[in-house]
């Protein structure tokens, strides 16, 4: 069989700890750093890595998403020989069901992959924040001849207990995995992001639908399994910045992140080629008299005229002379007026905010403001 | 739905030169209010009043207009119906005097004969006045009243020191068009041709053909002018009463961009239901460091700011570094001002290195170009 890649992105999911973000909206679909929406980003790098088939698992709320994602042109999938599909769960002569985890979306669109004739198959989160490519990632793979890949960060062990913890030999192969450990035995966790060889991964999807205990998802059954039948898996070791956006607060850090002078996330680099989102047409923004504006991140079509500092601030958002706002992620078409004082606040899209509020001043915690 | 069915030409031949800002590529492809490419407007403009086949006719640096157009998807609505065509006379190169709107279409006829006879109205549009301009009223008038040719015009206050390379139309009593003129600055209350037109199929393939016979050098506009005097064809006027700006020199063009920094004049320009389009080029957002102070500008996304930028406008991928100082300019895309660099007044082609002081005039800016460190 020819080596051929192909990507299948988790994007199904509900994102409840969100709160009113998500309350209309799928998680991915959530927007980060003052221009893209989450999903952009692992969608963005797998045109980086040129892969040229990727799928979209879609389920809470799909339509926005399914119609934001398209026939994939904001990121290049239009050309020859590439595609981009939403995979929503659908009517059958099996039946019909929704996706019962994250390894079911997997197997109900088996057929889907198998018609790609992929080799290996690359399984994504929708609701990640990094740019990299996974071409690191996929000739290690191939190299160390493992079955299944996973990409792991190191993290402070206090830390592990939130994801799956993975423990490995001398040569980075797998032998143990906790799912969101009490007592994690190593402070290597995994960030959602797999490589398996398809035929593998085929069997034990199909073996994992006929077991009526399991949960259908890859941390909790499919890796358990592999690990029990002793196939071949390696970790591979990912070095640069990487953030599940998941909650309220994180997603607030992971926006205060592109504030510091050091690039983290590598947003203005061209190194791993750019991030690709859809275009609102909007004017340049525009900075006032007497606004005073620093360390911040602003969109096209924003428009300054009051005080920001360390904020991230989208289009289409006024900020009014005399507001002042510091530490906050500013979504689209939102209005500060005038007199307003806020402070480590993300305001949601389309939130005014007026009569001389003042918001969480004292507050170290974040706080969502909506409509 | 489409009853009528219209054909647009976007129409570079009338477009100025205007020396170092497009020295290199069209007047329709050069930068404008940090994003956009100055003929946006125009193919907006044909866009949201649902003409959906347009046709550019390029002047001069082709590839600069095909590089800003690619495959159009931009413009179109439905790019199965719709296409965005560039023609380019190759043989006007030779001689640059035949290089016609008029000729550009000849020489691309093969084409034209094929589409033409599907239309029954063109509008032709220049680039270089920039509005909001609807064409479906235009166009209304013009088949309510029977038209052959319908020229729009603009009303001005100030015709002394504004649109003073423009063309000037007088009217009849009846609303018609009495005559084409320069614009020769005694008056402040004239009204300005906006070099645009709808004119019905018929009379715009009579035009097409005859110039060839009556003058090679004759433009459309020419050619309209030509038959109003010798064979007195009645020339219809639609007054269009909004917000446009002249680009036809580099006053005009300094001038009405540092005007786009009032609010009011940008509602003007870009109204909420009259998106104007341009190709994305993928660039994050703009960041703001610790030394960041700007004030009164127009910032575009990709600029890293940590200097000071007062009263200016710049493109995209700008960098301001720390102590450098902007004042009264209009940077291009993906420059740079390093270090304590202060400039004053300048204008920069793209890609231009900043690193000493600059101070030009009010009015007399100082152009830096391309690969020019010092000046």
């Amino acid at each position: 069989m020819a080596n051929k890649v192909i990507a299948v992105v988790l994007a199904g999911g509900k994102g409840t700890r969100l709160e009113f973000l998500t309350k209309k909206i799928a998680k991915p679909a959530v927007s980060f750093a003052a221009k893209y929406r989450i999903i952009d980003f692992p969608l963005s790098n797998c045109t980086n890595s040129q892969i040229p088939v990727v799928g979209v698992c879609t389920q809470y709320e799909s339509t926005l998403l399914d119609s934001y994602i398209g026939n994939g042109e904001k990121w290049g999938y239009n050309g020859i020989h590439s595609l981009m599909s939403t995979l929503a769960p659908r009517q059958t002569q099996e039946g019909a069901n929704w996706y019962r985890g994250t390894a079911d979306a997997i197997t109900q669109n088996i057929d889907w992959i198998d018609s790609q004739h992929p080799d290996v198959v690359l399984i994504l989160s929708g609701d990640h924040i990094y740019k990299t490519t996974y071409d690191e990632m996929i000739e290690l793979h191939r190299k160390s001849e493992a079955e299944c890949t996973i990409s792991v960060m190191e993290i402070d062990i206090k830390e592990a207990s939130r994801f799956g913890v993975l423990q490995v030999n001398e040569n980075d192969e797998i032998i143990g995995f906790q799912e969101k450990p009490r007592e994690p035995k190593s402070n290597l966790v995994s960030m959602g992001v797999y490589v398996f060889n398809w035929k593998t991964l085929k069997k034990f999807l199909k073996d994992d639908e006929k077991d009526e205990k399991s949960v259908h998802d890859f941390g909790k059954n499919i890796i358990p399994n592999m690990l029990l039948k002793k196939r071949k898996m390696k970790v591979y070791r990912y070095k640069k910045y990487w953030k599940d956006v998941g909650t309220i607060k994180s997603l607030h850090e992971a926006n205060m992140d592109l504030l510091n002078d050091h690039d983290s996330l590598g947003l203005f680099s061209s190194e791993n080629g750019m991030i690709y989102t859809e275009d609102t047409h909007s004017v340049p923004h525009y900075i006032g008299r007497r606004a005073k504006i620093t360390r911040s991140l602003v969109n096209q079509g924003a428009i300054i005229l009051g005080n920001i500092d360390n904020c991230v601030v989208s289009d289409e958002v006024i900020v009014e002379q005399g507001a002042e706002v510091s530490r906050c992620v500013i979504m689209s078409g939102s209005t500060i007026q005038a007199g307003v004082k806020i402070k480590n606040a993300i305001i949601a899209p389309n939130t005014n905010i007026g009569d001389k509020r003042e918001i969480n001043l004292e507050g170290d915690d974040v706080v969502l403001v909506n409509h | 739905m489409n009853t009528r069915r219209i054909l647009g030409f976007c129409d570079l031949h009338t477009s100025p030169l205007i020396p170092n800002l497009n020295d290199r590529r069209a007047l329709g492809s050069v930068t404008f209010l940090g994003r956009f490419a100055i003929m946006d407007f125009t193919l907006s403009n044909f866009t949201n009043s649902s003409i959906d086949t347009v046709c550019i006719l390029a002047h001069r640096f082709p590839h600069s207009v095909l590089g800003h157009i690619q495959s159009g998807g931009v413009w179109t609505m439905n790019t199965k119906i719709g296409f965005e065509n560039i023609f380019f006379n190759e043989n006007g190169l030779n001689r640059p005097s035949w290089n016609t709107d008029i000729n550009n279409i000849i020489a691309n006829s093969n084409q034209l004969k094929n589409v033409i006879d599907s239309y029954d109205y063109v509008v032709v549009a220049p680039a270089h006045y920039l509005s909001s301009m609807d064409f479906r009223p235009i166009i209304d008038q013009h088949i309510r009243a029977n038209s052959k040719i319908t020229s729009v015009y603009v009303p001005i206050f100030d015709g002394k020191k504004n649109f003073t390379k423009s063309t000037l139309v007088t009217l009849n009593n009846d609303g018609s068009i009495k005559s084409f003129k320069r614009n020769s600055k005694i008056k402040d209350d004239i009204n300005v041709s906006l070099d645009t037109f709808v004119i019905s199929v018929d009379v715009f393939l009579d035009i097409i053909n005859r110039a060839q016979k009556i003058n090679k050098t004759f433009n459309i506009s020419d050619m309209v002018n030509w038959l109003l005097k010798n064979e007195n064809m009645r020339i219809d006027a639609y007054k269009f009463e909004h917000y446009v700006i002249p680009i036809m020199s580099l006053k005009d063009y300094v001038k009405n961009s540092f005007d786009l920094l009032k609010y009011e004049n940008r509602r003007k320009l870009f109204r909420h239901d009259w998106p104007i389009y341009t190709r994305t080029h993928d660039t994050p957002p703009a960041k703001y460091l610790d030394n960041a102070n700007v004030k009164d500008s127009i910032i575009s996304n990709g600029c890293l700011i940590n200097g000071r930028v007062e009263h200016s406008i710049l493109s995209r991928n700008v960098v301001v570094e720390k102590g450098a100082v902007v004042t009264n300019s209009i940077i291009f895309t993906d420059s740079i001002i390093y270090k304590n660099c202060k400039v004053n007044h300048i204008i920069t082609d793209k890609n231009v290195s900043i690193s000493a002081n600059i101070e030009g005039k009010e009015d007399e800016p100082v152009f830096v170009k391309s690969g020019n460190n010092n000046l």
